[in-house]
């Protein structure tokens, strides 16, 4: 019988006579036993702790470049607009202008659907 | 039931465990959800439920038992790091046993132990078989505990093969996946350790029937 063939049968359950069957048995039996090394009972609270403030240090750091990008944005712009001396004068651009009590308006209504629905929406559809 | 397995050929431990309780994918979708959410206690649930898998494969390729517990916490923030790429490819506990394989590698290869490759097989197998007489081990306890030192001269890919096998109950392609290794090379590593094991072992049962 190959070594193959006595590996194969030994871990079906058979029950071999020779020194190999036996040696591989002692094996088969080690290997499936549970190792020494266990982790602790609060192991799971341990990790929580460590996890907690690697959430905070990456959603601060969310904010932070958040913050970065929008006050980027608002120098780039300001910037432009005094370079090119521009004017809300032509087109679509006349409209809001002529309207921008319309364009506040808007932009409050997507943002207190967007913080309804982050606030309420989205939270229980999970917990 | 044997027969059963054969017909299958696939690892009985694997089916054992199929045919007790048929693992359900929708589980482990709604729990991975909540952890993308950051819902601690779905993550405390997770952690609980493959901090066993987790502490198989470190405690198997990890010598120093003080570093052990730092590394299997190590790989559950790996985990949550890299949940929002998980894609259901695999089963979750495959996915968490392949970050903590990985894990203990990078860990084994910053300690500077060489496991990228096998050792030289012929020459490093006569080695493994020649050295280290256990003497008489007259209780079974110290028997056990002897294989268990020869498991752990193994090399660590060997040693990841065995434990993925005979304790986790995977099935040669997830050992693959884990290891990323084509099953071939899974299912050689697989009988090489055992014959290795059993060429030493066997020394000693022959000198125990000699005396």
């Amino acid at each position: 019988m190959s070594e193959e063939e006595i590996q194969n049968k030994i871990e079906n359950g058979w029950v071999g006579e020779g020194p190999d069957a036996k040696a591989y048995q002692r094996i088969f039996d080690v290997l499936k036993k549970e190792p020494d090394f266990q982790l602790p009972a609060d192991f799971a609270d341990s990790v929580i702790a460590k996890w907690q403030p690697a959430q905070i240090t990456s959603s601060s750091r969310e904010i932070f470049w958040i913050f970065i990008g929008v006050a980027a944005f608002t120098i780039v712009l300001g910037i432009a607009v005094v370079l090119t001396e521009f004017t809300l004068n032509f087109g679509a651009l006349k409209f809001l202008s002529d309207h921008s009590g319309l364009m506040i308006f808007g932009i409050v209504f997507v943002l207190t659907l967007q913080w309804i629905d982050k606030r309420f929406v989205k939270r229980t559809s999970f917990n | 039931m044997d027969r059963l397995k054969r017909k299958l050929s696939v690892n009985p431990a694997t089916l054992e465990k199929k045919l007790v309780s048929n693992p359900i994918m929708t589980d482990d979708q709604a729990l991975i959800s909540r952890v993308r959410n950051g819902d601690q206690q779905a993550f405390k649930m997770l952690i609980k439920q493959h901090q066993r898998l987790v502490a198989h494969m470190v405690g198997r390729l990890i010598k120093q038992s003080e570093d052990r517990e730092e590394i299997c916490q190590d790989v559950f923030l790996k985990v949550f790091e890299k949940i929002s790429e998980f894609g259901f490819q695999s089963r979750l506990s495959t996915w968490i046993a392949t970050i903590a394989y990985r894990h203990s590698i990078n860990c084994l290869r910053r300690q500077k132990i060489k496991f990228s490759e096998i050792p030289e097989e012929h020459e490093w197998s006569e080695r493994f078989v020649e050295s280290d007489d256990p003497g008489n081990l007259l209780i079974d306890k110290d028997q056990e505990e002897w294989i268990l030192k020869l498991i752990d001269r193994l090399p660590p890919q060997y040693k990841a093969v065995l434990m993925l096998y005979h304790l986790e109950g995977m099935s040669y392609a997830e050992i693959g996946s884990v290891t990323e290794m084509p099953e071939g090379t899974v299912k050689n590593y697989l009988f090489r350790a055992r014959n290795l094991l059993k060429e030493k072992v066997k020394q000693y049962i022959d000198k125990e029937n000699a005396a």
